[in-house]
């Protein structure tokens, strides 16, 4: 059963959303839902409109046919806007801002109550502390993708769209992100073409190819689909290029 | 779009001043653009090389020096032409071939400065923009041995001085020039970006007061920079009470200089009053252009559109701009309406064009550059040509008709209250419409914004 107050059992929900850029369709009929809590990865080629969907589901784009809720809300509503935390590729924060100026602004956007407690965890947590004052443009790539993530929960939010978030990580880094994703509560959608990335932030799968809804299931589920030695990869592969 | 001003600018010029007045002008002007340039190439210069030069071009096996010395050639091409094109239009008032020679030596010493500015410590190089700017200025004093002198009346002093600037500032490229490294040379098209000395706090703060606090605090100046062929947008950030502090002291340095024309020459139909109030009105109009071009490039969407309405964030953010804007033009409207008393009869004229025309075309500005496809700052990288497209081309357009407004506007004050409460008016529907900042969003985020 759901938590939230209006009783919303997805945290994300499309129904038949189509989305074209001019006359390139990005994304046609597209439907599915993850329910409140899920893990889901969402799994497309390049080019299978992952990146247009997050879009959609933040709001910053609307699609031409169909709907999206976000735990029952609209994606451009207040209640909407107040629950999602979003995680583009290669995202960017606020340059001319230092990195603490950064994190007090979008807290204060955001209106999170206790500003400098959360600034002060998202940086001791993300090993940030020594780049409090830096400049932003003076971050090497690694620390802007750290910068990023604690911007994207700063406020803890209830639903989680990540956008290929382990890129530009070392290692240790990755493995520090994906013990605090863990923790973290809410709905998570993590879009990415990496199979071992959406193996260890997720445990279930939405598959697009050329924007259209190609497969939904457990990671599981889509490892029985190969043989017992087959590469999980090589079974995405089939699925999405229509191989038999 | 510099055509087009410079156009307009040239036909304004040609129709307002007689003929006997022409080489006040071009005193004035040569003076005023040399000073900037000086002062530019050596305050944000660099080695203009573009992104595909680092990745491909010096990675080939060739001399260092040889390729330095290609793009010094290709930036004095550069620059030339941009000085050909900066003084053509007064070719009238050119009555020596000795100033075609003090052009080329500018050409060279603008290019010159930019190699060697990257060499300088950042303290001393703006220490150094700021006296070559004012050394220059000095030709409006009739100082005979100043870069800008050849064009003041003192032909012979003016082009020695800017001879001996050129072999200096040559002799200086050159020799760094050969020292310079390939890894040099590509950080020196990189911002020298340093801690934060004074952080802004948000702690406390509403979300509407952050926007306010921000945007109030600091002001971020941004523009596109073209040399030789490469593009880079350049952005900084600079505390609000500097850029009021420096307003002020214009302010007061242009009411020291409209004095000095006295009461007779702003009475009559000398150039020198209406010149000088067109200029001040153009150029605060390009400042406000520059300011309103940060507004949005650097505007990250996946932080502020997720959590404001975009209708709500626009609205106070644009609001919390048009004040930090009017921070800048306060000076100069408190010296307009003081040289209105005095008897400056184009004073008012400049005065309607500070207080409306130039915060309504600013609002309208960021609007227009936000619905027609702006380009988001992403870094300090060179950006490539294949980058822009006539439609981000197409941003500056605006300017042109400001600065046509400007130009009438200070001549006849009631045309520029008329344009100007019409521009608020325009900035205010826009400013507040749901429905222009949804497709504004939508057309942002489908160029590529994140």
């Amino acid at each position: 059963m759901s938590s939230e107050p209006n009783g919303a059992a997805y945290g994300i929900e499309l129904a038949h959303v189509s989305k074209s850029y001019g006359s390139v369709p990005a994304l046609t009929d597209l439907s599915f839902e993850i329910p409140v809590g899920g893990r889901f990865a969402l799994l497309g080629p390049n080019g299978a409109g992952k990146s247009t969907t997050l879009k959609l589901l933040i709001g910053s784009l609307r699609p031409e046919i169909g709907s999206i809720r976000i735990l029952g809300y609209p994606p451009e509503s207040r209640e909407s806007k107040a629950s999602v935390g979003y995680l583009p590729e290669d995202a960017l924060p606020y340059r001319m801002l230092s990195v603490r100026e950064n994190l007090e602004y979008i807290a204060a956007l955001r209106g999170v109550a206790d500003i400098k407690g959360r600034t002060d965890y998202l940086l001791d947590e993300l090993e940030l502390r020594q780049y409090e004052k830096s400049n932003v443009g003076r971050l090497s790539r690694g620390n802007t993708q750290k910068l990023a993530i604690a911007l994207a929960i700063v406020h803890s939010p209830k639903v989680l769209l990540l956008d290929e978030p382990l890129n530009y990580l070392d290692i240790p880094t990755q493995e520090k992100v994906i013990s605090m994703l863990d923790r973290l509560e809410g709905t998570h959608l993590v879009s990415t073409h990496i199979m071992s990335i959406a193996n260890r932030l997720t445990d279930s799968v939405v598959m697009i190819s050329k924007g259209q809804f190609l497969w939904e299931g457990t990671i599981e589920e889509l490892r029985k689909k190969g043989s017992p030695d087959e590469p999980i990869e090589k079974v995405v592969a089939r699925m999405m290029t229509g191989a038999t | 779009m510099l055509v087009a001003i410079m156009v307009t600018y040239a036909l304004i010029i040609y129709t307002t001043i007689p003929p006997s007045g022409m080489s006040t002008v071009l005193g004035y002007y040569a003076s005023g653009i040399i000073a900037m340039f000086l002062a530019m190439a050596l305050a944000t210069g660099g080695v203009m090389v573009m992104k595909s030069d680092r990745d491909y071009l010096f990675t080939l096996p060739l001399s260092p020096r040889d390729l330095s010395l290609s793009i010094f050639f290709a930036q004095f091409i550069a620059f030339g032409t941009t000085v050909l094109f900066m003084f053509v239009y007064l070719a009238e008032a050119f009555t020596s071939p000795l100033l075609v020679v003090d052009m080329v030596a500018l050409a060279l010493t603008f290019t010159s400065l930019g190699v060697i500015a990257p060499l300088i410590r950042t303290r001393v190089r703006i220490v150094l923009s700021v006296a070559l700017a004012l050394w220059t200025l000095l030709s409006f004093a009739n100082f005979p041995f100043t870069p800008g002198s050849a064009f003041n009346g003192n032909l012979y002093g003016g082009t020695a001085t800017l001879l001996m600037l050129t072999a200096v500032t040559v002799t200086f490229a050159f020799r760094s020039l050969g020292r310079i490294e390939l890894d040099m040379m590509k950080s020196l098209v990189r911002t020298t970006a340093q801690d934060i000395k004074s952080p802004n706090s948000y702690v406390g703060k509403s979300p509407l007061g952050a926007i306010y606090s921000m945007n109030l605090t600091n002001m971020s100046l941004a523009g596109r920079m073209n040399m030789a062929g490469t593009s880079r947008y350049v952005s900084r950030r600079v505390k609000t009470r500097w850029v009021a502090l420096a307003s002020t002291v214009a302010a007061v340095a242009f009411f020291a200089f409209a004095l000095s024309q006295g009461p007779a020459n702003m009475t009559n139909d000398m150039p020198h009053g209406d010149v000088a109030n067109v200029i001040l009105a153009v150029g605060l109009s390009f400042i406000g252009f520059f300011f309103s071009q940060s507004a949005i490039t650097n505007e990250r969407l996946w932080l502020s559109l997720t959590s404001l309405p975009p209708a709500t964030y626009f609205k106070h953010l644009i609001s919390s701009k048009v004040v930090s804007l009017l921070v800048i033009l306060a000076p100069f409207a408190i010296i307009d309406a003081a040289l209105q008393v005095f008897g400056d009869p184009e004073a008012l004229g400049a005065l309607m064009m500070i207080l409306l025309v130039i915060p309504g075309a600013f609002v309208l500005e960021i609007c227009w550059a936000a619905y027609i496809a702006p380009i988001q700052v992403k870094g300090d990288d060179m950006m490539m040509p294949a980058q822009f497209n006539l439609r981000q081309m197409a941003v500056a357009l605006p300017m042109g008709v400001v600065v046509l407004v400007a130009v009438i506007g200070v001549l006849y004050a009631p045309f520029a209250a008329a344009a100007g409460l019409a521009l608020c008016l325009v900035s205010a529907l826009l400013t507040l419409s749901r429905g222009f900042w949804g497709r504004v969003v939508t057309k942002l985020t489908e160029n590529g914004f994140v």
